[in-house]
Order: structure tokens, then sequence, then C-alpha cells
């Protein structure tokens, strides 16, 4: 593989969360961390997990709840630093974790579009060229100069999707948000991310919507307990899933 | 369609922080704005408030001490107003930074931006709010016979002085809030004690000299020094105050900055 080529290289990648409900830290440990783990009890969400993907590649991440999916997706967003290996990305990222994340109720439609879209990975000049698509796209344009408080569940979905499939990375990491919205939008959606994936995106989609991950994914990867259990065609790890839950 | 700088870019394998396509310095102008904004929807007085409650807290201490115990000094409503507007405003900085990643927890946990400018844009967007204050209470201190462009170079250190003392505390508690929500608590209480430690609704001059060291080595001291000296007395402040009160706010933010780089990444799976 050449090396220009690849988008996403995770190596050996551990990540743990620290489980410390019973007992708030100690004044010295919250002044500096130091060996915080040491003392904690922690969970490992991932064991060591090794890939890589190419640009414009399509690859669903699928597995049982609690099999580290998020997580893994989470890292390769840079939310979560790894407790050990390495994620490395080439070029920029956008991540859809939850739709409507980043909204503030408060605001209206079109603020919301400026603010979230700000920290989708929208630049400005994007923002001013795509508005009205954006808008479009989320069918809200009746409503958008008022409060998202008053915006049915739809629409808010509608417009935190629409807002996601506007942004120009050349990372585009979605999880599980497709399984809101009615049939309609979510076609849209989907011929959206892969017009999307043609233009060169890198597209990682995490889901459990299983017949999805084979119309938008060409390759697959299975997580099982936090370890990678398969890597390959859709249609065989898809295959080995669905043994490993009977 | 990539766009032809990120094609320039795209070879080059990092760390995904900060791998978005817009500027830190954008996403700051963005949160400042939300932040003005939501400050005073749904709300008759809007940006009134922020001179409502301070002038409310000048009448309370007027009252106590010019027409109950008769101590008050020349110019006191000025006096005192130079003091508590700055105060509001730093007030409502610390309180608000203090709880900012608790109070943005589901955005922490989905979207990646820098940590930092979420504290940040609060204590701006209360700086702004602040200086629209400033503004109008300039125009008073004008209308009312100060030589304010003569002096008023005390007043734009005060301001820089007091955003950096604010960045400074904020930055430390707003994660340690993360990890003990008791700071949250405390700093109602550390700040009532500030109010007094510092010399707002009293004068420098006044104070005993066995607790002068204690009030001289609160930097916010020389802030309202300098506001005093911009605002109303055009007396230049102690050099040595101003000075040691510079050197604390650098010392205090560059321990900020110390204690949130190295909380700061651990925030997602924390708050």
């Amino acid at each position: 593989m050449e090396k220009s080529r690849v988008a996403v290289v995770v190596e050996g990648l551990i990540e743990e969360f620290s489980i410390s409900e019973d007992r708030a830290l100690s004044f010295k440990e919250v002044i500096s961390r130091f060996r915080l783990s040491r003392h904690h009890k922690t969970v490992r969400a991932l064991e060591d997990i090794t890939f890589s993907i190419s640009r414009q590649e399509s690859v669903g991440l699928i597995g049982a709840n609690g099999s580290g999916k998020s997580t893994l997706l989470r890292c390769i967003a840079g939310i979560l630093p790894p407790t050990r290996g390495n994620v490395l990305v080439a070029g920029s990222i956008s991540s859809l974790i939850e739709l409507g994340a980043g909204f503030h109720l408060e605001l209206t439609g079109r603020e919301n579009v400026l603010l979230a879209g700000a920290l989708f990975g929208l630049t400005r000049a994007q923002l001013d060229e795509k508005f009205d698509a954006i808008v479009d796209f989320a069918e809200v344009r009746e409503e958008i100069d008022q409060p998202i408080r008053s915006y049915s569940s739809g629409m808010y979905v509608r417009l935190g999707f629409s807002l996601a499939v506007h942004v120009e990375p050349n990372i585009f990491l979605i999880d599980e948000v497709l399984a809101v919205g009615d049939e309609h939008f979510q076609r849209k959606c989907i011929r959206r991310i892969g017009e999307m994936n043609e233009q060169g995106v890198t597209i990682i989609f995490v889901s459990h919507d299983l017949g999805l991950v084979k119309k938008v994914c060409r390759r697959c990867i299975l997580l099982h307990e936090g370890r990678l259990a398969e890597d390959g065609e859709p249609e065989a790890v898809i295959n080995a899933y669905l043994r490993l839950i009977d | 369609m990539q766009n032809h700088e990120s094609d320039r870019v795209i070879d080059e394998l990092r760390p995904p922080g900060g791998s978005s396509l817009v500027p830190p310095m954008e996403i700051l102008r963005v949160l400042v704005l939300k932040e003005l904004k939501v400050k005073y929807k749904r709300s008759i007085l809007g940006f009134l408030w922020s001179l409502v409650t301070p002038i409310a807290l000048a009448a309370v201490y007027l009252f106590v001490f010019v027409y109950v115990y008769k101590v008050g000094q020349e110019d006191y409503v000025k006096f005192l107003l130079a003091g508590i507007l700055p105060w509001h405003a730093f007030n409502l900085s610390l309180l608000a930074g203090t709880t900012s990643f608790v109070d943005n927890g589901p955005t922490i946990r989905k979207v990646y931006f820098p940590r930092i400018l979420l504290p940040v844009s609060i204590i701006i967007a209360n700086m702004v709010n602040f200086l629209m204050v400033l503004a109008l209470f300039s125009l008073v201190v004008v209308i009312t016979g100060f030589p304010l462009w003569l002096h008023f170079h005390w007043v734009v250190l005060a301001l820089l002085l007091q955003s950096l003392l604010s960045v400074g505390v904020v930055l430390t508690l707003s994660v340690w809030n993360v990890y003990l929500r008791d700071i949250q608590q405390l700093i109602s209480i550390f700040l009532m004690v500030l109010f007094f430690a510092t010399p707002i609704v009293y004068d420098l001059s006044l104070v005993p000299t066995a607790f002068r060291p204690f009030i001289l080595a609160n930097p916010l001291t020389s802030v309202m020094q300098m506001y005093r000296a911009g605002l109303v007395t055009g007396v230049a402040p102690d050099l040595g105050v101003i000075l040691l009160g510079a050197l604390e706010s650098l010392v205090i933010l560059a321990l900020g900055y110390w204690v949130f780089a190295r909380l700061s990444p651990h925030l997602a799976k924390e708050v």
C-alpha cells in the first residue's frame, strides 16, 4: 500500500477507562494526575487494535453493544486520547457521533447551524456558501429562524444530519445516527454519503443495521469484546458476526 | 471535491486532534458569540442586568457605610461602582468558567475541538459584556467632570490584568471541577472571601497595617487600584503593588495552563 494513500492508521491501540465512582480523587491526584491509573480500577474498552484504512475506503464497524465501536470511533476522531498505541490520520476529520451535538436549544436554527457548523469543521466561507443547501436538505426552511427547542424531533435530527453531510472532510466518521429519521430522509442521507465517498472522502460507519452497512460499505471490521475479530468483505464479516451471536 | 489546501497536507499522517478545517480562532469567535446570545435569551431586561446587579450591590454598601455608619468618603458612589462593576464581571467569569466543562459535557464527549476554547470563550464573552458596561460608566465619569482621557491607560492595564487573572484561575478550576465537583460549591465561598479581601467597598489606605500584607498580596488588589486610578482619583497607584499583581497574575496563568495541559486530554472520559 502506497503510504500517501493511507487515511487512518491504528497501531496497538489500547483504551482504558478508570472507574472511580465510589471514591473522589485525592487532591494531589487532581492537581497533577501523576500515575493516576495505578491507583484506579480500569476497564479496557479496546484491546490492542491494529488496522489501517486507505483513502476513499468506506468501512463499516460492527459488533455487539459494548464491543468498543463507539470508543474506537471517538479515538479516531481525537475526542479520546489513546491509553497506549497510536492513532494517526491524514487530512481533516469530521465526526457525527450524535445528531445535534453542539446545538443549543435556545438558539434559532440559523444560529445553531453557524455554531455547530464550526464545531463540526465547516469554515466560515463554507457555511456562507452552503447555508441554503443545509437548510433545504434538512427541510426546515420555514422554521430556520425559530429557536430549535420548538422543533419536532424529526426536524432537529434532520438539521443535525444535514449539517454533518455538508462538511467537506477527508475522513468522515458516522456513529449509528442513520436509524433516526424517516425512510425518505434516510435514503437521502445514504445517497449523500455515497456521493461524498465517490468524491474521495474516507467513510467510517458504525451501525447495528447490517443491511445498511452492506449498502454503504465495501469493507467491514468486526469488534468483539474490545478486540478486532474480523476484517474483510462486508458479506463475510457480517456472517462471522451472525455466527458469533448464535 | 476536496479543496487544494487540504490536498497539500493530506499525505501527512498526524494524531487526530486538531484535524478540523476550521482554525481555532474561528471556533473561539463562534463560541463567544454563542455565549453573548444565550446570556440574555428570553429575558426582558437583557443586557441591563449587567448594570442592575452591580448597581443594587453598590446601593446596599452605600446605605450601610454612608447612611448607617456615616463613614463614606468623597465621591463614594463613583468609588464603589469603579470597584463593583469590574468585580461583577470577574465574579461571573469565574462562576461560569469553573463549570464550563461540566455544563458542556455532552458536547465535549461528542465533538473534538481545542478544549481550552470553552472556558476562554466564556471569559471573553463576559469581558465584552463588561466593556459595554465600562463604556457607559466612563460616559458618566466624563459627564461628572473627570478627565478620563488623561488616566485611561490605567483602565486598559486593569482590563488586561483582570483578563489574564480570570483565565489563569478558570483554567485550573474548570478542569479540577470535572474531577471534584466540590470546586463549584467552594467557588462561591472563595469569591465571597475574595470580595472582602480586595479593596472594593473600602479604600486600601483604610486597611490596618496588620492586615495590609494580605490585601496587598491579592493580585486583584492591583487590578482594583488601577480601575480607581483610571476612573475616579487620577492618582497613579503604587507601582510596587501593580508589579506584584502583574507578576502574580502571570504565575497564576502559567500554573493554570500547566494544570490544564495535564488534565484536559482526559476530559472526554471524565466529564
